[in-house]
């Protein structure tokens, strides 16, 4: 077992079955109604660079049973989750159960995460991507199960190139890679099931 | 002092001695302390899987499950203090991580092993020579009798 160093890791949740039951609730309802903005109450002190919604959804989400993927200059944050939450650390994306996404780091291509199997659809890639801004109702359309008609989402870090990568794998479901969208305490989810149109 | 591998020595010894200490007597010494602190991870208990060897040379085999309570704290001046003991008491927890932070400080770590250790000290070891005394009293020497005629 390999030893933390803690001397740069701050506070996680103060009351962390609560505050992780009621993420997780919010992780549901964001995915059961793409498109929707929900924003996310946190007490935790988030490590630099990750905004206050993507560091609650980790916290409540990872576990020791999963492993984690942040960019390479993310060190710190990586020692704060392997000591909140015991997760262990992926080194490349394509082997990670959970990725996370910082405004400024390197996009990697979603098809290239694991996806599951036919079987095991379950055991796919979830994405926290952080962006700089979530606008409902303007931009790219959204359709698919938990819309009733569409709905339309403008991110500035989501392009085409996106898009489309995104609408080539969705033949694939059930496999697939889900993804929530952060913007500092904001919280939108973008399942597998939801088509992009653009 | 570092061993071989790295581990503090004198701190690996203070956290053994904390997490074997008695409630009442971190009690005492902890009571009208005044420091301030975070929690950085309060109290939680949870279940550990003691293992061992025996002879401490056999296969390692599962003795059974403690209970065990953890918790990280962080000192107002950046030190971090760290528990973990054995049973449910947030409050012992609490206090051996206390203790775990402000002994890092080497201006008033010998104050502390005074005050603290010392008795902590004296205290387990009487414990121990206690349960020895007692399993020394069932010790039994096997001998086998020799008969004269062989």
């Amino acid at each position: 077992m390999s030893t933390i160093n803690i001397d740069h890791v701050d506070a996680g949740f103060s009351d962390t079955t609560q505050a992780s039951q009621q993420v997780f609730r919010l992780g549901l309802h964001v995915f059961a109604r793409p498109g929707t903005l929900v924003e996310v109450p946190s007490d935790a002190v988030a490590p630099k660079g990750i905004g206050a919604a993507a560091n609650a959804l980790l916290l409540a989400l990872l576990d020791q049973d999963v492993s984690l993927y942040l960019a390479p200059q993310r060190s710190a944050a990586a020692t704060y989750y392997r000591f909140h939450t015991g997760c262990t650390l992926a080194s490349i994306p394509s082997e990670a159960d959970f990725v996370f996404v910082g405004i400024e780091d390197e996009m990697p291509s979603v098809e290239t995460l694991k996806m599951g199997t036919e079987y095991a659809p379950d055991e796919s890639a979830t994405m926290v991507r952080e962006v700089s801004l979530i606008e409902v109702g303007v931009g790219m359309t959204l359709t698919g199960p938990g819309i009733q008609t569409e709905t339309r989402l403008m991110v500035p870090e989501l392009d085409t190139a996106f898009a489309q990568t995104r609408s080539e794998i969705a033949s694939l479901l059930p496999r697939g890679v889900d993804i929530f969208l952060t913007c500092a305490n904001q919280l939108c989810g973008l399942p597998r099931s939801t088509r992009i149109g653009v | 002092m570092y061993d071989s591998a790295g581990t503090d020595i004198a701190r690996r010894e203070w956290l053994g001695l904390l997490a074997q200490a008695p409630l009442d007597m971190l009690e005492a010494w902890g009571k009208d302390r005044q420091e301030e602190y975070v929690w950085l991870r309060r109290p939680e208990s949870g279940l550990a899987m003691v293992r061992a060897r025996i002879g401490a040379t056999g296969d390692r085999f599962n003795v059974g499950e403690m209970t065990v309570t953890r918790c990280t704290l962080r000192l107002a001046n950046g030190r971090h203090g760290v528990a973990y003991v054995q049973g449910r008491s947030t409050r012992h927890a609490e206090l051996a991580a206390l203790a775990d932070a402000l002994l890092q400080e080497p201006t008033i770590r010998e104050t502390l092993d005074r005050q603290l250790l010392q008795p902590l000290r004296a205290r387990i070891a009487a414990k121990r020579a206690a349960i020895h005394q007692d399993a020394h009293l069932t010790k039994v020497d096997f001998f086998t009798v020799s008969r004269g005629d062989e």
